[in-house]
Order: structure tokens, then sequence, then C-alpha cells
């Protein structure tokens, strides 16, 4: 009996603790701001519907003609996120995936169609609602990949009160040269055309109030100096990345504005792999806030 | 514990001094031997000049050539600094240990002459360098000579010294491992506190100059940033770079200028910003990546 029993203690020690999150894909909500349903993916972790506990929220972007299937299919956010649990590197957390079309998560310059106003006012209240979560800054972090980085640093340095973390992934950060001299196709391709209302607009005449007010360069530039901390950063660019200009821009400006940030170079482009490298880092980076006294 | 078990006191006793025999034993199989503060008498320099050299751990048994690697310090260093500082004896073995690549390596004492000749013409690192040191290490141990054998790697004045060499003679050298580069824009350059100036040898180096007066024709012919605009695409697509840098160096805002400049040009050429700073932690590991670097 004792020689079955240290057999099965050391088949039990053997086995790592695994963890079984689920993935929710296709949620949906409805926006009275955006006069539309609108679709979403959420993580809960393993236990999540057994316990009655209540957990810290990572919110996950997608990059340019993405969607809210995204992180959950070419980011593999299930599998990535039970390894960085189970193993410790992370602690337990709900992660959700909203849809953002083409908006990079800002409301356009008429007012017509105000995704930032939806997520802040409508979705972030939905996910608090719907689920267990702990609904405090300390316990919120944002996070995404490209126009996504872009959406997580807007949100992060627009809202300081909601988020305590933002890790950039490949951030579509742009210096205002850099849209001076944009080509009218690639603005197109960006949809900054009908964001900013750029359809014929050459030059700096791009350089409106809103585009200002909705750029992370921009922004940071313009902050006051109280507020620098508010939130710590990561900026997270691969070294084949056609971005790297703009990123370097941005944090030439953190580091001149005496922000608290992290910042790498890995070996890598504009791609999933490494944006999938980048998820658990980011779990972990936005953990140390989740399990922090302070 | 039991008498009778068979975990005795003096058997564990006895296992561990096998245990740490047999550890002691596999280490000294691969350790490399380092000669510290060899001298080459320099007519350039006038004077006789300093080095260290790491030869692999089969240096004596063969007679092969072994690839060589130029490895060079920063600002207030010598020919011991990586050998105390960066501890190159034993990544050397470990590297060796893991992959059995082994490299002979030089570490030249540049004293704060910035891997280059000075103003006046006193002291012409660089030609002590080209004419005076490589040929001396070719003649005096084994190393290969064809360019493919040659590697240059530094830390931060180090790093611009390994980076001006690959740029200027492409045909020398087909890898170039740079470690926080001391690279500054001209605009960083001309506000230089005149006391850093002078810390980092550059009066000696460039002349006693202030503000833009310091951005004169010797400095744009030295200086990486203005050597890269004037360098032929080709000689700049010749050698295999890689440029690392910590995020809170305060080197930072010159690194990021520099890969964005190696990046209009098109160079062939790895970046990196790790999580650190201007210290021998940071160099230490990016020695451990430049071994593999150069054995590819």
């Amino acid at each position: 009996m004792k020689r079955i029993i240290l057999f099965l203690s050391i088949i039990g020690c053997s086995i790592p603790a695994f963890s079984n999150g689920v993935v929710l894909e296709g949620q949906t909500i409805k926006s009275k701001i955006l006069k539309t349903k609108m679709l979403y993916s959420i993580y809960l972790p393993d236990g999540y519907t057994q316990s009655s506990r209540r957990y810290p929220v990572l919110y996950l972007l997608h990059g340019l003609n993405g969607s809210y299937s995204g992180w959950v299919q070419q980011g593999d956010v299930g599998r990535i996120a039970d390894a960085a649990i189970s193993s410790g590197k992370a602690p337990e957390m709900i992660i959700v995936m909203p849809d953002a079309k083409n908006t990079w998560y800002i409301n356009d310059f008429k007012g017509i169609y105000r995704y930032e106003d939806y997520f802040i006012q409508e979705f972030i209240p939905h996910i608090d609602k719907t689920y267990r979560t702990r609904d405090v800054k300390k316990y919120r972090a944002v996070s995404g990949l490209s126009m996504g980085g872009h959406g997580a640093l807007i949100y992060a340095l627009k809202h300081p009160d909601l988020f305590s973390r933002c890790y950039a992934m490949s951030p579509g950060v742009f210096t205002n040269s850099d849209i001076s001299r944009a080509k009218f196709k690639d603005i197109k391709r960006y949809t900054f055309d009908v964001l900013f209302g750029w359809d014929s607009i050459p030059g700096e005449q791009r350089l409106t109030p809103h585009f200002m007010e909705n750029t992370p360069i921009n922004i940071v530039e313009k902050m006051p100096k109280e507020r620098l901390e508010d939130v710590q950063f990561y900026v997270d660019c691969g070294d084949d990345d056609f971005l790297l200009g703009g990123n370097f821009a941005l944090v030439k400006l953190m580091r001149e504005r005496k922000m608290k940030f992290e910042f790498r170079m890995r070996d890598g482009g504009h791609l999933w792999q490494y944006w999938r490298d980048a998820l658990p880092v980011t779990m972990q980076f936005v953990g140390e806030s989740f399990m922090s006294n302070r | 514990m039991k008498n009778n078990s068979i975990y005795s006191v003096g058997r564990i006793i006895s296992l561990a001094c096998l245990a740490l025999s047999l550890s002691i034993s596999s280490h000294s199989f691969a350790a490399g031997k380092m000669m510290v503060s060899q001298s080459i008498e320099s007519q350039k320099m006038h004077k006789s000049m300093k080095y260290s050299i790491y030869l692999p751990e089969s240096y004596e048994q063969s007679n092969q050539a072994y690839p060589v690697i130029y490895l060079l310090h920063g600002v207030t260093g010598n020919e011991l600094s990586w050998v105390y500082g960066g501890d190159v004896q034993y990544i050397a073995d470990q590297w060796y240990k893991a992959s059995g690549k082994e490299f002979i390596i030089v570490i030249p004492d540049g004293g704060n002459y910035w891997y280059m000749n000075d103003y006046l013409g006193v002291s012409p690192y660089e030609d002590y360098f080209m004419q005076g040191l490589i040929p001396s290490i070719e003649k005096t141990y084994r190393v290969r000579t064809e360019r493919s054998g040659r590697f240059i790697a530094g830390l931060s004045m180090g790093g611009h010294g390994c980076l001006r060499f690959s740029v200027k003679y492409p045909k020398l050298f087909s890898k170039c491992y740079a470690m926080s580069p001391g690279v500054f824009t001209n605009q960083e350059f001309a506000q230089l506190p005149v006391a850093q100036y002078k810390k980092y040898g550059l009066t000696e180096v460039l002349g006693n100059l202030e503000g833009q007066d310091r951005i004169t024709d010797l400095y744009k012919k030295n200086m990486l940033l203005d050597m890269i605009q004037t360098m032929s695409a080709t000689d700049l697509k010749t050698v295999k770079y890689f440029v690392d840098c910590g995020d809170d160096d305060f080197l930072l805002v010159g690194n990021m200028a520099l890969m964005q400049l190696m990046r209009a040009k098109e160079m062939n050429a790895e970046f990196r910003i790790r999580d650190g700073a201007h210290n021998w932690i940071y160099w230490k590991e990016s020695l451990r990546m430049a071994l593999p670097f150069f054995s590819e």
C-alpha cells in the first residue's frame, strides 16, 4: 500500500499543474453609441466557473484589418495564457479581446463613429458588469499589436485613471513628419482619410487638433508633468519592423519627458510570431501590477 | 541519521569529493589560456603598447590557425578591462564547452584614443592598430588572416571603435558586434558638458573645442554617423553588424539614431534593445551573444 501511495505521489508530482482556461469567441454587446451590436472574445482562466473569486483584466487589442478573432486564432491566446499562468510566470487574469474594425480605437473627426467613447463608456462597464472582474485601475491593463499598440498607448495616456500598465507591441506610431509626407495610397490603406478627414489634404495641414489629440507622440509631448508617471509603459518592437523609426521617436520623447517605461527590441518583424512571443511577457509585466502591494 | 543508513556521513563526504573533483577536471579540460599585458613596441605611438590575449584550450596541442576576435574596451579602460571586468576567459571557455567553437581573442589597450588618429598626429592609434597591432598578432600567433576569420567587437568607446573600423576597412573584418556603442548625434556631441568631453579623452583626440565648433572636418571623417553618411553603399553592405544597447543606457538616443541610419542605408545588421544599462552585467551578456554571432 505504501508503495502504491509512493507511486501515485510520484506520478502526481511529475504531472505539471496544468491550466485550462476557456476562450469564448464572438460574445456580443449592444452599443447605443455606435448604434450596432459589437463583438468581442474573452479568455476566462482555469477555475473561473467553479470559483466565486474576482480576477484582474487585460484588454488585448488587434491590429489593422483584424477582428475579435485575431488573438484567438493567430495569437493562440488560450494556449499561451494557460502556459503563462500554469508556469507561474503570470497570475490568473481575464483577457478581453474587443473588435475595433479599422478605427485605431479612437473617435473619428466628425464624431459619427465614436469607438473610443464606446470602449470607455460602454465596453469596459459591460465587461465589469458581466464578468467577475476587479474593476479598479490597479487590476486593469491594456495591450495590443500594431494599430492595437497605438490603441493601448492612447487609452493609457488619455485614461490613466483606468489602467495601471500598458504594453505596446510593435505599436503603429508615426512622427508628424512621417504623416505629413505620407502618400494618399497609404493614408487610405490606414483609413486615416475617414478618421482625420484627410481626403485631399496634403502635408502639414494634416496635423489638425483632432490628429494631435489622438496620436501617442503628440499626447506625450503635451502631457502635464504631474501625470507622466500615472501609468507604467512597455514598448516592444522588432528590429526588422517597418515601424522602427516611429517607435524610436516615441521612446526618445518618453525618455526626454522622464516617463517610467521599459523598451525592448527583439529579433523579428511585423509578424504574429513576434506578438505570440510578446504575450507571455505582457502577462508577466501587467501581472506585476496585479500582484503588487501598492 | 541512523548508522546503518547507506547514506553515512563518510559516504556523503567521499561522494561530494568525487563530484567536486569531476567538476574541477571537466572545467580544466575546457580552459583556454589568458596572457595579460603583452607588449608591442610601436613606432607610430612612440612607445610600448599593451594587449592581452586569450588562446583557446587546444592551441598548444594543435598547429591550426584560429579565427580571431579583436575586443575593444571603453573610456578609461585598458587591456585588462575585459579580462577582469568582462570575464572574457570564463565566457569563452563556456562557449567552447557548449559549442566546440574556439577563438583567439585579442584585447588591445586603446587608451582614450577612440581608436582613431588624434588631431595633432601625436598618437595615431588607428595607424598603430592597422599597421602595428594586427600584423604583429598575425606574425606571433596562429590566427586566421582572411577576413572571414577576423571579427571585431567592443563596448562603449570600443563599440564606436569596432563600428568605425568595420565601416572604414570592410575588407579586413567580416563581422562586427557593437555593445552600447559610444555614438552621439551631432547635436548631443555639441552639447556634451566640458567635463564629460575631457573625461572621455576627446580634448586630446579631436581638440579642445566647445559647442558647434566640435563638429570639425576631422570629426566628420572619424565619427560614425557622419562616416556612414559618406561611405559607398557597397562598402557599407560588406560587413555583418550586430548593435546591442540597454533600454536604460544614457547612450540610447545616439544608438537609436545609429540604428535608424543603418536601416536607411540597408546595412546588414541586427539590432537589440535589452533590459539594462551601461555596465559590465550588460556587456558580459553581450559577449555571450557575440560569440554565437561570430560562430555562425
